[in-house]
């Protein structure tokens, strides 16, 4: 990194905000300039990611946001507003703003007559800021910052269409949900502050943090892999700020950070605002809820990565819940009919794979995975998008049917899409799914076949989704007269399906990318002596011997799902568990939304009497008398008011002079 | 620090007297418009402006000693002619242009920033008090400039007649003072008062003094005149008096209560006597407002308020004081920067909302709260300024309110002020009930008249101007760094007895 800076990173930044601004401000009623300045500004933030990545651009200096000099009690405190350009956030930027500047094209064919679409563009520009904030971030307070700003900007997008009402309440679930999440978050990060007085998340700052706390637990944690590389313990237990880091305090601050992503990355059990979220235009549901929000959990995870070893209880939790949630969200979307819900419980399952990978020790795999899902995720999402367009607005794919010939190119890009997800080779998804199952093997066996079911049943219900609504007859009359979208729509969709297909190749090095990272965080906090990087095989696809394994239960799924459910005008499973998503909002609904009301209510009637009433009337009644009273003493007359200051005057002598 | 006989660090105020003078007969003669007087006034103040960054913040008593040059001279100095830059403009731009009226209303402002700048400088009571008076001679008029309007001729009268009432106090205080020390050099005093129990007769003739000053920063029990004053004056002057005069009272009062009489025995006097102002003022200030529907009347008495909180900053400042260490700064001098800070933040505030009131001025029926009914759909710009002009005011993060008292409440906790501190916390929280008032009125009130309120560029620019300041320096406060460092009150009881020795020789 070197001293070297450039204040051209900051326009990562700036031109989407002032982007945001303008629309926000001026131009969300003269839609061609907001569009123009939404797409243009997309566009710059592509080219320096571009720059970043390619041309070795350094980050600018950071600039001091708060700064409080320390004392001799309390170290000193700088928070600082920076960029962060390593191998990581190179990798998920080039993702979030190569992703995001498609959909904006996408968008500008997508949402043409909708008459708020200054607007739409507006919250579009908004998520590119927050995102690219947290991507680059170096510390948890800025991370905080933009997290929040993510949190603001996809509560706008989802309820876009606030008139319609299930849009509005689905905005208020991802809203609530996130908010719920993100106290634990400040909850991870304040212990993490606490512990180490530092926010930064910058590994060489982090490592040297490191030695700090007990390691004692960390060999539990690693991987064999690592632990066979992990040069021995040179640890010792400090002191810090009167408190010793006892690993209790650690596994809070690891499980905190971890609900921040539980939130953001709809993890079980707070996975249900993402199905909902669908209710949001179908561009925001591929770029918030596909390819970079909800990835933006993994990604923290990944950040804080050394950070997260400190605690073998928090890695194992993080590992189950994510395991638990890909096997839970893939069956969910065995049974559902909206094409967006399958879509977005396949989500569910995918960020599953990822956390359980970073749980499991491969953050490398779970970035791999978050790239390659990027890709095919957002083309799916995309191509739905232009399935629903084709048939104005029907999203029930038993209402479809026979779109393969009417409109191609739809089905082919969905089509690979399809086979990514599955993970058949040779597309992206198959090599960073196996990586994943490989990395889970080496962690615990049980992860492993888990994540073998729920990829059988991603491939049953993938098949399920294209025979059902690509294949056959059409079903409705809709579904007979299909128009293929507008090439603004399609060219992306052929961009993305083209990363689907390649993106896991090690010629395009993804995944070699993220593993050469994944060595240097290592490095940086002492597990990994320099010098034997090359101990850790740098594995060619299908690391694990087995891969046939995976690749013979994909190919099963696909298979019987293809044979069930072709010609069928109906569906021949009626699994009411599924249909209904293990009955989890109706839980919430019954049990925790009913008892939140009591205790709102509770609370409320607190509210209104003790605290507004007494307190606050009470105080703004003694308040406006008081200040009635004052006012008698404002006569108007001058002689009262030169007499109240020659006795104010004259008190204030005797007081102070003559009463001692 | 050797007095010496520099002018140089008198040319800002030379040069001010100087040009107000030759734009008066310019005037008088040559028939120039109030426009072209008020350009060049804003000219005078640029290159005074000009000079005033040039002379380096180093301490230095000239003038054979009368006035001294220190950070806070030179930040007072900026202050002061940024706050008449404004008012010049206001007068000429933005306000009604007052009947028969000629250039004297923009530029008797440059002789009241002269005052106020030699104010910021003295060291000398005589000094002080033939400065405050050019201050508040200007301010008569200047007040009462409507001269065929009721409301601000009563107005000019009160301030005259409790002006001349105040400056008697003072002159006695002084009088008492130079009585028993013989001087009137505040370091020659202090150095005469050096290691001494405090004569009874100087803690009189301090406490004289306290409430003359009183009377300019309308303080309780000496703010009566403050909201019929600043209802009647013209709205310029009003901003004027409220930042500038404000200011000014704050300067001597710290150059008197942090400077000179900066002793054990001195602040047994004053730290309770301004204990008991602050806490009067931030009670009367706030709580007084609530029942007000008058905008300006409301503003004079959260001007009070805002003198409380100031108040409790410079009693936080005292360097004798025994308390805990702040955690960042040394000590006594953070409560100075408070004061700085809050001043700073004041002026921005005030001057918004000082300026989108001159401007409804002439367009609405009156200044009642009801009149605003509505405002943000006619505009949106005076709307967003007034509110969040108010919202600073009121101390709501992220606006730059937040920051100055913040600073004060931090100050009062680290140097032990429990009482000030939970005054300070009660009336900021009570001063959050008049100021959202005006604001609920201009978002949630149907208006009473549909039409738009247009805004010319220049006024619109500026009001852009000051938003952002409000916001930069709410969410980024060390953007006030470069202005606030350094502009301390330069201690000089050390230097002080040798200076004595010198002048008894």
């Amino acid at each position: 990194m070197g001293t070297e800076h450039s204040y051209i990173g900051w326009f990562l930044l700036i031109t989407p905000l002032a982007a945001s601004v303008a629309i926000l401000l001026h131009l969300y009623k003269k839609h061609d300039m907001a569009i123009f300045a939404s797409i243009g500004s997309a566009v710059i933030c592509f080219l320096i990611a571009l720059d970043v990545a390619f041309g070795n651009l350094p980050a600018p200096e950071p600039w001091t946001w708060i700064s409080l000099p320390g004392s001799s009690e309390s170290p000193s405190v700088n928070i600082e507003i920076g960029m962060i350009f390593d191998a990581l956030s190179k990798g998920m930027l080039l993702i979030v703003t190569g992703v995001g500047m498609l959909v904006h094209i996408y968008s500008y064919g997508y949402m043409k007559n909708d008459p708020g679409r200054g607007r739409f563009f507006g919250g579009l520009s908004i998520f590119m800021f927050s995102m690219t904030g947290i991507v680059l971030s170096t510390n948890l307070i800025e991370l905080f910052f933009f997290w929040e700003g993510v949190g603001l900007s996809s509560y706008l997008l989802i309820g876009f269409w606030f008139t319609k009402e299930s849009a509005a309440a689905a905005a208020n679930k991802a809203f609530v949900c996130n908010r719920l999440a993100d106290f634990g978050f400040m909850i991870g990060i304040l212990t993490y502050w606490l512990l180490s007085g530092s926010v930064s998340i910058e590994p060489a700052v982090v490592a040297n943090y490191h030695p700090a706390i007990s390691l004692a637990q960390v060999q539990t944690t690693l991987t064999p892999m690592e632990q066979s590389l992990h040069h021995g313990p040179s640890i010792n237990v400090r002191h810090i700020g009167g408190i010793e880091a006892t690993s209790f305090l650690l596994t809070i601050m690891v499980l905190g950070l971890f609900l921040g992503c539980v939130g953001k990355s709809a993890m079980f059990p707070f996975h249900v605002w993402l199905p909902d979220a669908m209710e949001g235009p179908t561009p925001v549901s591929a770029l918030i809820h596909a390819a970079t929000m909800v990835a933006a959990g993994v990604y923290m995870l990944c950040r804080v990565y050394p950070l997260l070893i400190l605690s073998s209880t928090g890695m194992t939790v993080i590992a189950s819940i994510g395991c638990f949630t890909a096997i839970f969200a893939a069956l969910i979307a065995v049974q559902q009919n909206d094409i967006k819900r399958i879509l977005a419980y396949s989500t569910l399952s995918q960020l599953g794979y990822m956390v359980m990978a970073v749980g499991c020790g491969g953050p490398d795999a779970a970035m791999f995975h978050l790239s390659t899902h990027a890709f095919f995720k957002a083309l799916l999402f995309l191509a739905a998008g232009s399935v629903i367009h084709a048939l104005h607005d029907e999203q029930d794919i038993w209402k479809m049917g026979g779109l393969s010939k009417k409109i191609p190119l739809t089905y082919w890009t969905f089509l690979i899409g399809m086979l990514a997800l599955s993970g058949f080779p040779p597309f992206a998804g198959f090599f960073s799914k196996d990586y994943i199952l490989s990395v889970a093997y080496d962690r615990n066996p049980i992860f492993y076949w888990v994540g073998v079911a729920a990829a059988f049943f991603t491939a049953f219900y993938m098949t399920r989704l294209v025979v059902v609504a690509f294949l056959g007859p059409a079903r409705t009359p809709a579904a007979e007269h299909p128009h293929e979208s507008p090439p603004v729509m399609t060219i992306p969709l052929v961009l993305l399906a083209i990363l689907s297909l390649v993106g896991g190749w090690s010629i395009v090095g993804i995944k070699a990318h993220y593993h050469d990272w994944f060595v240097s965080v290592l490095n940086a906090v002492g597990l990994v002596p320099t010098g034997v990087e090359s101990a850790i095989p740098l594995a060619e696809s299908g690391i694990f011997p087995d891969w046939l394994v995976p690749l013979m239960t994909v190919s099963a799924g696909a298979v019987s799902a293809f044979f069930l459910y072709r010609g069928r005008d109906r569906d021949p499973l009626n699994i009411k568990l599924l249909a209904h998503k293990f009955y989890c909002d109706e839980f919430y609904d019954r049990n925790l939304v009913g008892g939140q009301q009591r205790t709102a209510r509770v609370l409320n009637w607190m509210d209104s009497w003790i605290l507004e009433g007494l307190i606050i009337r009470g105080a703004a009644y003694i308040s406006v008398g008081v200040g009635e009273v004052f006012r008698l003493f404002q006569t108007g007359s001058l002689q009262t008011y030169a007499f109240i200051f020659s006795i104010g005057g004259v008190l204030l002598i005797y007081f102070t002079l003559f009463t001692h | 620090m050797i007095p010496n006989t520099y002018v140089a660090y008198f040319a800002p105020e030379i040069l001010l007297t100087i040009w107000a003078m030759g734009l008066l007969l310019a005037e008088a003669f040559l028939s120039l418009s109030p426009r072209v007087v008020a350009a060049w006034a804003l000219g005078g103040l640029a290159i005074a402006a000009i000079i005033t960054l040039c002379l380096d913040s180093t301490p230095i008593l000239f003038w054979g000693g009368v006035s001294k040059w220190d950070g806070a001279a030179k930040f007072f100095h900026l202050f002061f002619l940024v706050v008449a830059a404004l008012v010049i403009w206001m007068g000429d731009e933005v306000q009604e242009p007052v009947p028969h009226g000629g250039g004297e209303f923009v530029v008797l402002p440059l002789f009241t920033t002269a005052g106020l700048m030699l104010l910021a400088s003295a060291n000398d009571f005589i000094l002080l008090f033939i400065a405050l008076e050019l201050v508040t001679i200007s301010f008569y008029i200047l007040v009462a400039y409507h001269r065929r309007s009721l409301v601000a001729l009563e107005a000019g009268v009160k301030y005259l007649i409790l002006g001349g009432l105040s400056s008697a106090f003072l002159v006695m205080g002084v009088a008492y003072i130079f009585g028993l020390t013989g001087c009137t050099r505040f370091d020659l005093i202090g150095a005469r008062l050096h290691d001494q129990p405090l004569p009874p007769g100087v803690a009189f003739g301090l406490l004289l003094v306290i409430t003359g000053i009183g009377f300019k920063i309308a303080m309780v029990p000496f703010q009566s005149w403050a909201p019929d004053v600043y209802e009647g004056a013209p709205n310029s002057i009003t901003a004027f008096l409220s930042v500038g005069s404000k200011a000014g009272g704050f300067i001597i009062l710290m150059r008197v209560v942090l400077g000179l009489f900066n002793t054990q025995a001195a602040a047994a006097i004053w730290i309770p006597v301004l204990s008991v102002g602050a806490i009067a003022s931030l009670l009367l200030g706030n709580l007084a407002a609530i029942p007000q529907r008058n905008l300006k009347r409301m503003l004079g008495y959260s001007s009070i308020g805002h003198t409380g909180f100031i108040l409790v900053a410079i009693v936080g400042a005292a360097t004798v004081l025994t308390g805990k260490v702040l955690p960042f700064n040394n000590d006594a001098q953070t409560g100075q920067t408070a004061v700085m800070v809050y001043l700073v933040t004041y002026l921005l505030a005030t001057f918004t909302a000082f300026i989108v009131l001159a401007v409804l001025e002439r367009r609405l029926p009156g200044l009642e709260i009801h009149h605003l009914a509505g405002l943000s759909q006619r505009s949106p710009l005076l709307s967003a300024a007034l509110a969040l002009s108010l919202v600073s005011m009121a101390g709501v993060p992220p606006l730059s309110g937040f920051i100055a008292k913040m600073m004060v409440i931090l100050v009062a906790w680290n140097r032990g002020l429990y009482t000030l501190l939970g005054f300070t916390i009660f009336a900021a929280v009570a001063a959050l009930y008049y100021y959202l008032g005006p604001i609920k009125a201009m978002y949630w009130s149907e208006p009473l008249d549909e039409t738009p309120i247009r805004v010319n560029r220049v006024t619109s620019a500026v009001l852009i101007v000051l938003i952002f300041l409000l916001l930069l320096t709410g969410f980024w406060a060390n953007s006030m760094a470069p202005l606030i460092n350094g502009a301390t009150l330069a201690q000089s009881s050390a230097s002080a007895t040798t200076t004595v020795a010198l002048v008894q020789h």
